[in-house]
């Protein structure tokens, strides 16, 4: 991993068209700024990886008619109509 | 001019078995879902048994077969959020708005269902084209209880 130090407002150039800049450090936080073409999708990285995992985890459901029974009579009980 | 013939395929699946489709019912998704960035054609299938869940159904690996939910049925102020880039991707001209779909996990115990909301769907069914959508600074996460009270719809279902 390339390890590189910066203070605030100064910035991390990624290719020709995607920027990083250190904009506050306050405590463990550090507040940073994004310049990338809108193609390029940005995430915060546990983000990804938790819809990642749900998503291989709703790939394979139990007994989904089981599931769809008792949210029904959730829903009924929710809006009696 | 040219000659259009309906095109009718067939999968075997998991959950309808040989499954005859048109390709014009097939959803686009061009990114796939991530983690799972192979599957990019879809059908939305609806069974009895399982409404108010829907069947997000591969059709390129037809073993895998999503539920989904429509949130607004459960959560009804959720908002999936997109950016500009999000509804170009879409075709969604201003003022039209996207269907939205949150996958939905079952786990064994079908009280404990949750969907995720994190990671909504977003689709023009116009022009057959979906993808997910990732929500920054979301109340919402991705195991959202769907049954609040899971001890009680369990009673319920014993009885």
């Amino acid at each position: 991993m390339l390890v590189l130090s910066r203070k605030p407002n100064q910035s991390i150039i990624i290719g020709e068209e995607i920027e990083v800049v250190v904009l506050e450090i306050k405590g463990d936080t550090v507040k940073i700024g994004l310049k990338a073409p809108r193609d390029v999708k940005v995430y915060r990285q546990e983000i990804y990886a938790e819809i990642k995992a749900e998503n291989e985890r709703a790939a394979t459901p139990a007994a989904a008619t089981d599931a769809a029974k008792l949210l029904k009579q959730a829903l009924q009980k929710k809006s009696p109509s | 001019m040219a000659v259009v013939s309906q095109e009718c395929m067939k999968i075997d699946t998991r959950e309808f078995g040989l499954l005859d489709y048109e390709e014009s019912a097939v959803l686009l998704f061009p990114e796939g879902l991530m983690g799972l960035e192979h599957l990019h054609r879809f059908l939305i299938l609806d069974q009895d048994a399982v409404e108010p869940l829907r069947w997000l159904q591969s059709v390129d690996e037809p073993a895998i077969a999503f539920p989904v939910i429509d949130p607004g049925l459960v959560f009804p102020d959720y908002h999936a959020r997109m950016s500009h880039e999000d509804r170009e991707a879409l075709g969604l001209q201003p003022g039209e708005e996207p269907i939205v779909l949150a996958l939905v996990t079952v786990p064994k115990d079908p009280a404990e269902m949750t969907a995720n909301l994190l990671g909504p769907l977003v689709l023009n069914p116009a022009r057959h084209v979906g993808r997910q959508v990732v929500q920054h600074d979301s109340q919402y996460g991705t195991r959202q209880r769907l049954i609040p009270d899971a001890a009680e719809a369990r009673d319920v279902v014993t009885v």
